[in-house]
């Protein structure tokens, strides 16, 4: 992998105070946590990144900035960051992870790898982009939109391991908002795009039929929450993690436990209809 | 039979009585003095100056009347008038081009570059002048014509510009009997035939010697590479101004260094400095003292302690090189141990070395900086547009770890300079003296030649640890001798003498015969000859005479060089500074 010839200098470099109680290393991610002003001059507040998602990070200069201390930050461009392990290659996205000052691979991605400037000393060299697109998993449902109001939940962070989304660790979270008009069910891998400041759900082509199997009696005219089925004909299986639905049994029969229905969403509602009774 | 009588005449007077007509050196006329009969109307203007005597018969075409010497008797009749012969003419004309130019490396332009072929010898230059002068027929052969002096010519007199070469090289201008111009060494001529002369004088002069002659060149230029010092800007808390101390004597500087300074804010930085340290913290660096300057050799051998000695700096190097057919000096080049901010953590070089010169080594060296920056030469400052440090953390040698502690730059500046004495301040110039056989003990006789210029160029060891220096000192001495051998010839010891004949004897004045005075009117004719003599009360001396030619020519440039006139040809002319002449 060659290493790439960049101006570092042409960079805007932006000033920066580290609030946090150990000194950024060199090249090392900062996530910024708002600004203040000394003397006149605004500085970014800078710190390491957190086990809360935010939506702005900065890459330090090549020099360390103490504890305390003011020193200047990249936030766009093609530059040096410090990762942690493994080896980047070029066009795989890294991102910030909770309390580590380095990049990590699959992390919610603010560069795109270029190549390897020192392995050694584990630095890359990549394209530095505002954080626009994360992926997260509720354990519980979230409100569709009600009136303009959308609904809210506290998504965890997924990342990419190279075949599945799987939870950061140490488990990172955020706030998602559902502007759909319809409820995301729990756990279900979520996109969100950054929107003014919010990380807001990219819900599209929800399936208005679903294979649920009913847990309790399901008596005629009554609400109950059911499992969702998934898989292939013939070897279906319940969904893991586990996504439920509140459905409405409209039919004159009761719906034994243990009985597989259809789903259908009319009108923003779900209704079951029994196949085995 | 009558004794022969001496004839004058010349166009328009109708009763020639007398005339006398005295001839010199130089491209300033002589003057004939005609005394006429009383004539009231007179229309010549130019003619044929005709003064005979025997068999005898002298001509000088193209006088031409001296309106301003008109003498009128008591009736207002016309009696006398002064002539003036064809060299009235050489007033006029013009001549322009630049030859002989010589590169900075003191190598002459001959056309063997792309460069245009500037190389002439005297004879040729004189020959310009005079075809310039519209002469033809003339004899330069004797000229010197070993130098390339170098010339200028810009719509210059011809006449001049070829009196000025004259002078160079220990010639002079004549205008023979023959009507021809011819090129002559000083004091080098025929001897007077004194055979059948009225009268003969001659004296012993001795020629003033001084003990030596000496060219003096203008100030040794000494190519140097500097070693700099970050400074920065501070205040002058008494006088409120600014001054520039080392970095780390700078009032504001941080208590841990500059180690970690958030560069190029320096928001660590009291507000009230803040603007000071933006503006001159690893941006100003300046040479170091005290400096060994290669090639001189002062009181303290090449080792120069005050910067008054050595400033202003040049803003170029003694090396040359050849752009667009021309050879020019090189700019100045700042070089060093520097961080160069892309790609790694690392610096321009891991220790300071000479930057090579050009030409030289395998590829351009990645030490010298190219960003933009200027020099401050009355102070002897680099000034960076951008801050220029080093990293000194352990990773910029590769050691371990990847970062960049900040630390001063390790630069050098190779610049020239010239050096003053250190309790004088007198500048360095090279001397080249001959000491006079038969001399005196008046002191030496120092003739002044700016453009005759001495100039080293070290060669550095790697590590800086020793040094070889260069200079032009056999060239500078070569031009410096064509100066002396054309001085020298004024002391040779010459006898002048004066001998005056009866009639007219057509000779011709050369090197040694310096005037010929001619007389016709009714007591008869004779000639007077001079060698190595100009007879005050007939004429002017030659180097009075000179003199004036020259202060005439000057004003002519003053007129010319109005700060207008001045601005507009800096901006056009081929030769933006002095080059040396031969």
């Amino acid at each position: 992998m060659s290493t790439p010839s960049t101006p570092i200098q042409a960079l805007a470099k932006i000033p920066f105070k580290n609030f946090h109680t150990q000194s950024v290393p060199p090249f090392g991610v900062i996530e910024l946590v708002g600004s203040e002003v000394e003397d006149g001059v605004t500085f970014l507040k800078g710190t390491r990144p957190s086990t809360t998602l935010r939506t702005e990070y900065a890459i330090n200069g090549p020099s360390r900035v103490a504890a305390g201390d003011k020193g200047v930050c990249y936030r766009q461009g093609d530059l040096a960051a410090a990762y942690d392990t493994s080896s980047p290659a070029v066009g795989q996205g890294w991102g910030p992870r909770g309390d580590q000052w380095t990049l990590s691979k699959g992390y919610p991605a603010i560069v795109t790898v270029h190549g390897l400037r020192n392995a050694a000393n584990k630095i890359l060299h990549g394209a530095l982009a505002p954080l626009s697109r994360v992926m997260g998993l509720a354990a519980s449902e979230t409100a569709p939109l009600s009136s303009a109001q959308p609904g809210t939940q506290t998504f965890a962070l997924r990342v990419w391991n190279g075949t599945d989304f799987i939870a950061a660790t140490p488990t990172t979270t955020f706030t998602g908002y559902n502007v759909s008009t319809e409820a995301i069910a729990a756990n279900t891998l979520t996109s969100f795009v950054n929107v003014n400041g919010l990380w807001v759900a990219v819900v599209s082509g929800q399936s208005i039929h679903e294979l649920v199997k009913t847990t309790t009696t399901h008596g005629a005219g009554g609400i109950a929450t059911t499992n969702i089925w998934t898989g292939a004909p013939g070897s279906e299986a319940v969904t893991s993690p586990l996504k439920t639905l509140n459905a409405t049994n409209r039919t004159s029969v009761a719906i034994p436990s243990g009985k597989f229905c259809l789903a259908t969403k009319i009108h923003g509602n779900w209704y079951i209809e029994p196949w085995q009774c | 039979m009558n004794p022969p009588q001496g004839l004058a005449s010349f166009p328009g007077i109708q009763n020639l009585l007398a005339a006398t007509i005295s001839l010199g050196h130089g491209i300033s006329p002589s003057v004939a003095s005609l005394t006429i009969a009383p004539q009231q109307n007179f229309s010549g203007e130019t003619g044929t100056l005709q003064l005979g005597f025997a068999e005898t018969l002298l001509e000088f075409p193209d006088c031409r009347v001296d309106y301003s010497s008109f003498q009128r008797n008591s009736s207002g009749d016309l009696c006398r008038l002064s002539v003036v012969d064809r060299r009235w003419q050489w007033r006029y004309g013009q001549i322009s081009g630049t030859y002989n130019v010589w590169r900075d490396n003191f190598s002459l332009q001959s056309g063997d570059d792309d460069g245009a072929d500037t190389e002439r010898t005297p004879q040729q230059l004189a020959t310009l002048c005079l075809e310039a002068m519209n002469e033809t027929g003339f004899d330069v052969s004797d000229m010197p014509n070993e130098s390339r002096p170098s010339v200028e010519w810009d719509y210059d007199l011809p006449a001049e510009a070829l009196a000025t070469l004259c002078d160079e090289l220990g010639c002079r201008v004549v205008l023979q009997l023959d009507n021809r111009v011819a090129i002559r060494r000083v004091s080098e001529g025929a001897a007077l035939d004194t055979t059948g002369a009225l009268e003969w004088g001659a004296l012993v002069n001795p020629p003033e010697r001084p003990q030596a002659i000496a060219v003096i060149g203008g100030p040794n230029r000494y190519q140097v590479d500097f070693k700099l010092e970050a400074v920065g800007l501070d205040h002058v808390q008494s006088q409120g101004g600014e001054t520039i101390v080392p970095l780390n004597e700078l009032s504001y500087a941080p208590t841990s260094g500059w180690s970690s300074a958030d560069l190029p804010y320096f928001h660590q930085i009291d507000a009230k400095y803040k603007n000071l340290a933006q503006r001159s913290v690893f941006r100003y660096y300046r040479i170091q003292m005290p400096v060994e300057i290669p090639g001189y050799d002062g009181p303290s051998g090449s080792q120069v302690s005050r910067r008054e000695q050595i400033l202003p700096i040049e803003d170029e190097q003694v090396d040359v090189a050849t752009e667009n057919g021309q050879t020019a000096n090189l700019p100045a080049a700042v070089f060093g141990v520097w961080y160069r901010d892309v790609d790694d953590v690392t610096n321009s070089s891991e220790s300071l070395a000479p930057a090579p010169p050009p030409g030289e080594g395998d590829s351009p060296a990645e030490s010298i900086y190219h960003g933009p920056r200027s020099l401050d030469l009355a102070r002897g400052l680099v000034i960076f547009e951008e801050p220029v440090y080093q990293n000194t953390h352990s990773s910029a040698s590769g050691g371990s770890g990847y970062e960049v502690v900040l630390g001063p730059a390790e630069l050098v500046l190779r610049a020239t300079c010239r050096v003053r004495d250190p309790e004088t301040l007198a500048l360095a110039r090279h001397t080249r003296t001959r000491t006079l056989a038969g001399a005196s003990s008046a002191p030496t006789r120092y003739l002044r030649h700016e453009e005759i210029v001495l100039t080293h160029r070290p060669s550095y060891s790697s590590s800086y640890s020793s040094v070889d220096v260069a200079s032009n000192v056999d060239e500078v001495d070569a031009k410096a001798d064509a100066f002396l051998d054309a001085a020298e010839q004024e002391y040779e010891t010459r006898t002048p003498e004066t001998v005056r004949y009866a009639g007219l004897s057509p000779i011709d004045l050369d090197g040694a015969i310096e005037r010929i005075s001619y007389h016709v009117g009714p007591e008869g004719a004779f000639t007077v000859a001079s060698r190595h003599d100009e007879p005050p009360r007939v004429a002017v001396p030659h180097k009075s005479r000179r003199r004036i030619e020259r202060l005439a020519d000057f004003e002519d440039v003053k007129a010319r060089t109005t700060p207008r006139n001045l601005a507009r040809a800096s901006k056009v002319s081929p030769q933006a500074k002095l080059r040396p002449r031969a």
